[in-house]
């Protein structure tokens, strides 16, 4: 079920701002999750992700701007009073505690007062509200097959248990919002495609508001119903896994996003083409002539013939990668020595390089230019298949 | 904005720790002062600390000549160095044999390296007088320093601290041609060198501290050591003159505080970590 | 991680078991001549009544330590370390913990404190020993002049026998402190700091919460390690005594230590001294395996 762009954000951020001294780690930055929505916030390391999650949580201050939580204000609360919950990368558990003690945790500061958390006579007072915190805890052991697990001590558990441990403990409390810091990144690769699917299953069994942060952009890709692509303290883009691939707003957010990444030739416009190499490389750019741009197009996007034409390069193999399903050929350009990747049938890699002349060729019309400042250019004409124009 | 701390804790913290920090810092604030008084004011008893008068050439002069203060000192210096120069070059290469070869006598020696962890010196005390009596070697330096050459301390840190060097790093030096004891002191060494340096930090302090010993063996006053150079000052003076004998603990204690001050850092992480990990 | 760096050739091996003897030899001697062989002269010398410069002698067997265990002198001298250490050693561990947490609390002029709070430690302890003894001077001392103006009696600490071993402990506890509170700062700072945002997260809102949830937990070993240090180390008293009250006033500060110096090297009883010497070792001994097997059973999560 996706989520309603018309109802009002379940969880909201609004201009944003923190400093480190001179430094500016978030510059008024905005963000909205509505109701089960899974926004996953991506961006490199040191972007200042994992900072506007945790301001999210109420664990870091910042000098302007809100937080609002199905509509209550919460800036000025404190973390404990926000009804979020939040997954952390290296899991946080409290090592001297069971399992099935982490995840009771937050129901047990929650439900119990003071009296009834004392370490003898506390459990002889509250034997119904302790008895109802266990019962929760075993449902939720249950969805995450985790009960034959509960007794053991974190320091018994492998990579994985901790981490369902660590989501067990945060869905137990059925918070209004679900934060999770980079929860994959300390398991083995196998094991992270696996669990990444448990989570979003978790998310919409529970009807969740999720704000995920991730430095991989194949997780942030795969996961979520709304990507927020970030750098430098500044939110380049917001907007569908596909809108992010196929139209990225910034020439750093075609860059981030896709493995292998975006193949980048520097061009300067001419009567609305871009040229670089003496080939046709887009069409009808909005930009003046001599204006210096910069065309981007996926692996994906490059056909390799072997006639030159108007928007195609002359290229020689230099290396090809075999990666089972797909193959990748390395090229460079006769011309200037330009570096591109192609994608390449499996089939044809280990004919390819033995032709005696190639040309990778791209079409005009769909290749995606940026301007100096790196923000998309707009095409002129509404021919575009499937394009629209950069908002 | 969000919500900031307020300003109250903060303060408080501060104040609690710097009035602990006075009472802390007290004795060494009076010890100073005192050594400046003369010895009529200091008996006036009163809390002031400011001296009415002025007496510290007298009293620190007293001080050095009493007893010969620079010549305990110095021989405190000697004999820490010394012991931490043994006590190193003895445990290392027996630290290095039984982290990293395999021999029969391994778990022996190990094993005698734990017993030495529990025997005190104090206990053994008695028989090593016998020893050193009947060796000729009361009332020397030397016997001031050899009992201690062995650290079965230092064997145990550096044997826990080398255990955690890749076996590799061995093989390429002997693949490299070198001996084995040319291994302990070209490669184990210089890679060491934080184990080590806790290690002397830690031997230092304590021998620098020690009485026991030196108040058995040692009886003539220049060959003293600081502990037991302060210990016939205060013979010498029966407790008269508080203003030279504050003067004497000054100039006694100064050079390891000093020491400490200019290398803080070394100090603190060289006694916490052969703490832990010893 | 093995520990043998060559295969099992037999001529390698023989060649390493070679070199590592070579290695050890000093040691060993070192081993033989000043741990193995007095420790077992001190135990062949506890079994009888030798005297030094004497070689008149005899064997006394197991009476000797039976004699030693009712002797009233001995068991005073119990008496005062067991004190001297039940007031030294968890004053200094709590206060070490306090001033630890007090300084990681915040962030201003933590290197500062812990350094003033460290500087006991690196002084010279019969020095300055010597200055609290003039602190606590029953007349001209500061201490008893400032309890004056506050309006309480003088007392003379280390000068009458209810008193001498607190005026002792006093000094331990001072000495002692800033070593824990080291301790316990390296602790501190080596807690995820992850746990306790999770603790935030969880509900736990107040510094009490937090200290029970995660930061005494977390401490546990550290703290085993701590109280096992200064054990150990208070039933090691003995410049203090040497330096301030020789055992008085009325042998009532007389500490294990002491008592083996005085009967050692004064009165020249190296038998009974071994005896006495014996002891101390059992004692420390049970100390240390009480604590690693007790203790260490509640911290085994790391």
């Amino acid at each position: 079920m996706t989520a309603d762009a018309d109802q009002p954000a379940a969880l909201g951020l609004e201009g944003i701002s923190k400093s480190y001294g001179s430094a500016a780690v978030l510059d008024n930055v905005s963000l909205s999750v509505r109701k089960g929505e899974f926004v996953a916030l991506v961006g490199p390391s040191g972007c200042g992700k994992s900072t506007l999650l945790r301001i999210a949580a109420g664990l870091e201050d910042h000098e302007s701007g809100r937080v609002v939580i199905n509509g209550a204000d919460v800036t000025s609360a404190r973390a404990a009073d926000r009804d979020v919950a939040m997954v952390f990368q290296s899991y946080a558990l409290y090592p001297h505690l069971t399992a099935r003690q982490n995840i009771a945790l937050p129901l047990v500061m929650r439900r119990l007062n003071a009296r009834e958390r004392w370490p003898l006579i506390g459990p002889l007072m509250s034997r119904a509200k302790r008895a109802g915190i266990f019962k929760d805890v075993a449902d939720v052991a249950d969805s995450l097959h985790i009960t034959h697990l509960l007794d053991r001590r974190p320091s018994q558990l492998s990579g994985g248990q901790r981490q369902r441990v660590a989501l067990g403990r945060a869905i137990v409390r059925r918070p209004q919002a679900f934060l999770m810091d980079e929860p994959l990144s300390n398991l083995d690769a196998a094991l992270r495609v696996a669990v990444r699917n448990e989570i979003v299953d978790l998310h919409r069994k529970a009807g969740a508001v999720t704000l995920y942060v991730t430095h991989d952009q194949e997780e942030a890709l795969s996961m979520a119903d709304r990507v927020a692509v970030m750098l430098g303290g500044r939110i380049l883009q917001v907007g569908t896994p596909a809108q992010v691939y196929q139209q990225p707003d910034h020439l750093e957010v075609a860059k981030f996003i896709g493995v292998p990444q975006i193949n980048l030739v520097a061009a300067i416009v001419e009567n609305g083409l871009a040229k670089a190499a003496s080939a046709e490389l887009a069409r009808s750019v909005a930009a003046t002539d001599g204006s210096r741009v910069t065309v981007g197009f996926r692996p994906e996007d490059i056909t390799l013939t072997a006639e030159p034409a108007a928007s195609a390069v002359a290229v020689r193999v230099e290396r090809v990668e075999f990666l089972g399903a797909v193959a990748l050929a390395h090229l460079k350009t006769v011309e200037c020595g330009l570096t591109l990747t192609a994608r390449i049938a499996p089939t044809d890699a280990s004919g390819i390089a033995g032709l005696p002349s190639l040309h990778a060729r791209v079409d005009p019309d769909a290749t995606l230019v940026f301007g100096t400042s790196g923000s998309r250019i707009a095409r002129t004409t509404a021919t575009q298949r499937g394009l629209s124009d950069a908002a | 904005m969000t919500r900031r701390d307020g300003i109250a804790w903060p303060v408080i913290r501060i104040v609690l720790l710097g009035a602990i920090a006075l009472v802390m810092t007290a004795p060494y604030i009076f010890m100073i002062t005192t050594s400046f008084k003369p010895q009529s004011e200091v008996f006036a008893g009163g809390l002031n600390l400011l001296p009415q008068q002025w007496s510290i050439v007298a009293n620190y002069s007293k001080a050095v000549t009493a007893v010969p203060l620079l010549r305990i000192l110095l021989n405190g210096v000697i004999v820490c160095a010394a012991i931490v120069f043994f006590q190193i070059l003895f445990a290392l290469p027996a630290a290095y044999s039984l982290a990293k070869l395999r021999f029969g006598g391994r778990d022996i020696i190990f094993g005698l390296v734990i017993m030495g962890l529990l025997v005190p010196i104090h206990a053994i005390s008695i028989p090593l007088y016998a020893m050193a009596r009947w060796a000729g070697l009361l009332n020397t330096l030397a016997v001031l320093i050899a009992p201690f050459t062995l650290s079965v301390f230092a064997i145990f840190l550096f044997r826990q601290f080398i255990k955690t060097f890749p076996n590799d790093m061995v093989l390429a030096a002997r693949s490299d041609g070198l001996s084995e004891a040319a291994i302990v002191w070209r490669v184990i060494l210089p890679n060491a060198w934080p184990a080590a340096s806790a290690f002397a930090i830690f031997s230092v302090v304590a021998h620098w501290n020690d009485l026991y010993w030196p108040l058995i063996t040692v009886s003539k006053t220049q060959l003293a050591t600081p502990p037991l150079g302060l210990m016939f000052f205060r013979a010498a003076e029966v407790g008269d003159d508080y203003g030279a004998l504050m003067a004497a603990t000054v100039l006694i204690t100064l050079p390891l505080v000093l020491f400490f001050l200019f290398a803080q850092r070394l100090f603190i992480e060289g006694l916490t970590m052969s703490g832990i990990k010893g | 991680m093995r520990h043998e760096v060559f295969p099992s050739v037999a001529g390698a091996a023989r060649h390493e078991a070679i070199a590592a003897w070579r290695l050890c030899a000093p040691t060993l001697v070192l081993m033989l001549l000043l741990l193995v062989l007095p420790s077992l002269a001190v135990v062949a010398l506890s079994l009888t009544d030798a005297e030094l410069g004497s070689s008149d002698w005899h064997f006394l067997g197991l009476s000797a330590y039976r004699d030693l265990l009712g002797d009233r002198d001995f068991q005073r001298a119990f008496r005062n370390t067991a004190v001297y250490v039940g007031l030294v050693a968890p004053a200094s561990v709590l206060l070490g913990l306090a001033l630890a947490l007090l300084i990681e609390a915040g962030t201003t002029a933590r290197a500062f404190f812990r350094s003033v709070f460290f500087l006991p430690v690196v002084s010279l302890i019969v020095a300055m020993g010597t200055v609290w003894q003039y602190l606590m001077h029953p007349t001209i001392g500061p201490l008893d002049l400032l309890l004056g103006k506050l309006g309480l009696p003088a007392v003379n600490w280390l000068g009458t026998s209810d008193t001498v071993l607190w005026g002792l402990a006093i000094i331990g506890i001072w000495q002692a402190v800033g070593f824990n509170m080291v301790l316990y700062l390296a602790g501190l700072t080596s807690i995820d700091r992850a746990l306790y945002q999770a603790a935030e997260i969880d509900g736990a809102k107040s510094a009490w919460e937090r200290f029970r949830l995660v930061t005494w937990p977390m401490l546990s070993p550290m703290t085993l390690f701590v109280i096992t240090i200064s054990v150990i180390n208070s039933v090691k008293v003995f410049e203090t005594v040497a330096a301030l009250t020789q055992g008085g006033p009325a042998k009532a500060s007389e500490v294990l230590l002491w008592s083996i110096y005085q009967e050692g090297f004064v009165y020249l009883h190296i038998g009974t001294a071994s005896a006495m010497a014996v002891v101390f070792v059992a004692v420390l001994l049970v100390l240390i395996l009480v604590q690693t097997r007790v203790l260490e059973r509640r911290v085994q999560y790391q």
